[in-house]
């Protein structure tokens, strides 16, 4: 099934960045790296600099999708897009 | 690959009467197993424009020691942690990032709910300057 072909070559595709759906990743890697950072922005009152941390909310993030620009995206990786 | 893709045709009952086939443009079905992985190949766009950011250094993440690795970015799915530093200037580069990847993408990120934290060393002014630019609002770190 294209899934699984698909699943296989998605480690090398996909940045460290993003955490779930990556065989290989944990999505609690992420959290937990969010969390120490989160407490290190709150515990640190003092130094210079000053970090903001924002978090998004895409609405509706899998209903919208732009065709062209998924078939940019996998070209750019390599994948044949027909 | 596309082309497997759009592969799915409804037809639907009305009075007994068979209507149809409904051919969707593009789209997948509801809990196709495709829909998660391309979702994150969607979202690598966004990731790649704040990498490309940060190498040109008109974005710096966020280290919390000196040796730290510096990161700017978390993805969980479709929830997103951006972290950068709070100065004017990053903060109009990561909203023209954003509506880069809004336009290139078509999807849509409501900034209204969305939320930003900010270090306890950051002024009260630079604080509502940033919420005002961004149109974010402030949450005190306490609900996390």
């Amino acid at each position: 099934m294209l899934a699984n072909r698909l699943k296989k070559v998605l480690p090398q595709c996909i940045s460290g960045n993003q955490s779930a759906f990556v065989p290989g990743h944990s999505i609690l890697d992420n959290v937990m790296v969010a969390i120490e950072v989160l407490h290190f922005m709150k515990a640190k009152t003092r130094g210079d600099d000053r970090y903001v941390a924002l978090k998004l909310d895409i609405s509706k993030a899998y209903d919208r999708m732009d065709w062209n620009y998924m078939r940019a995206v996998l070209h750019k990786m390599g994948f044949h897009t027909h | 690959m596309c082309l497997c893709v759009e592969s799915v045709d409804y037809s639907v009952l009305v009075n007994g009467t068979q209507v149809g086939p409904i051919i969707p443009g593009c789209g997948l079905r509801q809990g196709d197993p495709l829909s998660p992985y391309l979702f994150i190949i969607c979202v690598e766009g966004l990731s790649s424009l704040i990498r490309d950011a940060e190498t040109r250094d008109v974005l710096i993440g966020t280290k919390i020691c000196r040796q730290a690795p510096s990161f700017s970015h978390l993805l969980f799915a479709d929830d997103c942690f951006l972290f950068f530093k709070a100065t004017k200037d990053q903060v109009h580069v990561m909203k023209n990032i954003l509506s880069t990847y809004q336009l290139a993408s078509g999807q849509a990120i409501s900034l209204p709910q969305s939320e930003i934290y900010c270090r306890r060393n950051v002024p009260d002014e630079l604080k509502t300057n940033i919420t005002n630019i961004l149109g974010v609002q402030v949450v005190l770190g306490t609900c996390k």
